[in-house]
């Protein structure tokens, strides 16, 4: 008798479920999909999605988890009512997925297993009596652990599995490369090498040959002094740090020749639309404090402290010394998530009048950053007198997944670095691959990839528009954007095979050729698209409170603007969305002259080289 | 149109409160029995975490209960000073007739008045909301 009120109970749970996302990245907006029109979430019983914990029973964890955000996942998990259930979504949040990197929990809900050799687990969050306790991952059985797929059990890991200081046996010495690009300098660029050589003499060095664009090596010790006349005084002036990165040198083949780390730094010109790179090899570097990333301290720098990593991350993450897959480090366990708290809110923000202002959390798990960003904000009443930002609960490190990976092998993770934009990621990637080696891609090709990058462009706008009119207070474009979005998705994926992350780019071209019936499909957006922007225009431009709440805030001026490095959309925030029209268009008529001028066969899309059998399917 | 009697409409007094007593102990007793049955049936697992206010994951700083500067409420005992005010001038408004000029001269005299306090409190700032912005 107990049994039939057993099926009852469940039976009214299951269609009664308050589900609580965790979103982190592209899984969730996978799952914020599953809420709109098409795909109904309501069908399951399961209204809407809830942001808090208090009035949740059900959590779905959709995305990367990464460590620095696991202790919140853990935190929210405890605070909600009981009886309650977890859903682990996508492969990053049951596994790691193809993250295994050092900044990657190896999947949450998973027994621990001890094991021999590496420990690819364990972040469990089971508690009380509900659900299964049974070991998930069983070795051999239910999932390899060789990060290299089943049956490499015998063999010792080498090759590009390995990463340096480690790395030997290259077998790259033996194989044919295509020669470097090479490019004359303009005449601007040489009398900026003169000038500069005639100002600081020995302290800036021209390096050759030049690839891209000038590259000039500059001395540790004036490296202020060459930046600020570069800024201020040099013709043309460079007023924009496009970039800053450093190399670490220490796997060099010759490495006498090369100093500890090479500070890197990309500037732009604003009046002559040029670019400019400065290299900076550093000596005595391990005097200096150990800090971020690759540990370089900067001098006279007002906040020095860590912005990516855990406040008590051990170690520096890119230096070649530091482990790459979290395979290789101790497993991350629910002991360390409870212990590796986020730093307190009180470390960011000064609160001048100490006991009356309030120290407030906005995120990381908040519905306007979604597990990406948190802001610390300090409050008088209503008035935010103080705020910071910490980042980091986002961290892939595709950088030093990028060290392991051959060219080819990198390409998946592109698109998930803006797993909105897809394809469109890939493209800047393969133009400096293609740069580097002097690949000529053919034109129809070219074609291609631009119609998909703006097909993704424009499917990526959609959700911003969607999320922003959301964040400040408009659900239903929402439902408008996301109906779009599905049909720019399945065009994608009559064309690729893949949905939000084809990976169907490949150096010097594309995988395959378009498939039949690409071209109806795309008539058939295009028709209808012009309308619908219209409609999303009638649902925002009038509304006083979008108004209100959008215009004139957060002004910066155009000499801000400049000294900050603002790139992108907030650039030119007046640009409306239609602007993405006329674009597209151009490239579906160059499309069409491209089809037509070829005969249809795949192989022309092909550089030579490249295997057809690389197609996705 | 003659007034409608109660009599034969609506039921005597005595049956009426009784079957009002019926409903009202039913709907105490429906709404006890979904209480205790949640109560006896539903998990308490009282954590140190499950205890801990939600803020977005994160463990909060320093207390809640502070002196809150709240300007609404400033707003609110003027809105309710003069709201009042308002009943002595419908009042008026209704006899106005009967009170004529004499009682037009007074509440006149009556609505400066509360004007003049108005403008005192927007001279003396009382009605500002929210920060202070500088302009440009």
């Amino acid at each position: 008798m107990l049994g039939g009120t057993d099926a009852l109970i469940n039976w009214s749970r299951k269609y009664s479920l308050w589900p609580m996302f965790f979103g982190l990245s592209c899984c969730f907006v996978e799952e914020a999909t599953a809420l709109t029109a098409r795909y109904d979430m309501a069908r399951f019983g399961a209204e809407v999605l809830r942001p808090s914990p208090r009035q949740a029973d059900l959590l779905i964890v959709s995305g990367t988890v990464f460590k620095k955000i696991a202790p919140v996942v853990l935190r929210l998990y405890e605070q909600m009512a009981e009886p309650k259930w977890v859903i682990s979504m996508g492969s990053c949040s049951n596994c790691g997925g193809m993250y295994d990197v050092y900044s990657v929990v190896q999947g949450i809900l998973q027994k621990k297993i001890e094991t021999e050799s590496p420990t690819r687990t364990i972040f469990h969050l089971k508690g009380g009596s509900q659900g299964s306790v049974k070991p998930i991952l069983v070795d051999a059985q239910t999932k390899s652990r060789d990060p290299r797929g089943p049956g490499m059990e015998g063999t010792a890991i080498r090759g590009t599995s390995v990463v340096p200081p480690d790395f030997r046996d290259s077998r790259s010495d033996l194989m044919w490369t295509p020669p470097p690009r090479q490019i004359e300098l303009s005449s601007s660029d040489q009398n900026l090498t003169l000038n500069l050589q005639a100002q600081f003499g020995d302290a800036v060095e021209f390096v050759a040959p030049v690839c891209d664009m000038l590259t000039l090596q500059i001395a540790e010790n004036r490296l202020k002094d060459v930046l600020r006349y570069l800024k201020a005084e040099a013709t043309p002036r460079y007023q924009r740090l496009d970039d800053l990165t450093a190399i670490d040198e220490s796997a060099r083949r010759q490495r006498e020749n090369f100093a500890d780390f090479t500070m890197v730094y990309h500037l732009l010109s604003f009046d002559s639309a040029s670019r400019l790179r400065l290299k900076v090899p550093l000596q005595d570097w391990y005097e200096r404090e150990v800090f971020d990333l690759l540990g370089i301290r900067f001098e006279g720098h007002p906040n020095l402290r860590r912005i990516i990593m855990p406040p008590d991350w051990q170690g520096h993450p890119l230096r070649k010394n530091h482990p790459g897959r979290a395979t290789e480090m101790a497993p991350y366990t629910r002991k360390e998530a409870q212990e590796l708290q986020p730093l307190d809110g009180g470390v960011f923000v000064k609160t001048s009048d100490g006991e009356h202002q309030l120290i407030l959390n906005i995120g990381p798990h908040h519905v306007s950053t979604h597990g990406l960003l948190r802001y610390i904000v300090a409050l008088n009443g209503e008035e935010i007198t103080d705020l910071d930002m910490d980042i980091g609960y986002h961290h892939r490190a595709v950088e030093k997944i990028g060290e392991r990976q051959t060219w080819h092998q990198f390409i998946p993770y592109l698109a998930r670095v803006d797993y909105l934009a897809g394809a469109a990621n890939d493209l800047p990637y393969l133009l400096a691959v293609e740069s580097l080696a002097d690949i000529k891609v053919p034109e129809r090709a070219q074609v291609i990839r631009v119609m998909l990058s703006e097909l993704f462009r424009l499917s990526n706008h959609l959700v911003w528009f969607a999320t922003y009119s959301h964040d400040v207070g408009a659900m239903t474009p929402n439902f408008y954007t996301f109906r779009e979005r599905e049909m720019i998705l399945d065009i994608v994926e009559r064309i690729t095979g893949g949905r939000l992350h084809p990976s169907w780019f490949r150096i010097g071209g594309v995988a395959a050729d378009l498939p039949e019936g690409w071209k109806p499909a795309l008539d058939e957006f295009v028709r209808i698209f012009p309308k619908r922007l219209q409609e999303y225009e009638n649902l925002i431009r009038n509304n006083p409170i979008f108004k209100a709440r959008t215009r004139g805030v957060g002004r910066i001026s155009l000499q801000d603007a400049m000294d900050w490095g603002v790139t992108g959309p907030n650039l030119s925030p007046r640009q409306p969305a239609a602007i993405v029209m006329p674009v597209i268009w151009c490239a579906l008529k160059k499309c069409d002259r491209a089809c037509a001028s070829s005969n249809r066969r795949p192989a022309k899309c092909l550089p030579a080289g490249v295997s057809p059998m690389t197609t996705v399917t | 149109m003659q007034p409608m009697g109660s009599t034969g409409i609506l039921s005597p007094w005595e049956s009426g409160v009784f079957s009002l007593a019926i409903f009202v102990v039913l709907i105490l007793i429906f709404v006890a029995s979904q209480l205790i049955v949640a109560v006896w049936l539903g998990e308490k697992k009282k954590t140190v975490e499950k205890l801990r206010p939600y803020e977005s994951g994160i463990i909060p700083t320093g207390t809640a209960r502070l002196r809150y500067p709240v300007p609404f409420y400033l707003v609110a005992i003027f809105f309710l000073i003069f709201d009042v005010e308002g009943a002595f001038i419908f009042t008026w408004a209704i006899a106005r007739g009967e009170l004529g000029w004499s009682g037009w001269l007074q509440i006149s005299f009556f609505i400066v008045l509360l004007l003049l306090g108005l403008f005192y409190i927007w001279r003396k700032g009382g009605l500002d909301w929210g920060p202070i912005t500088q302009k440009d």
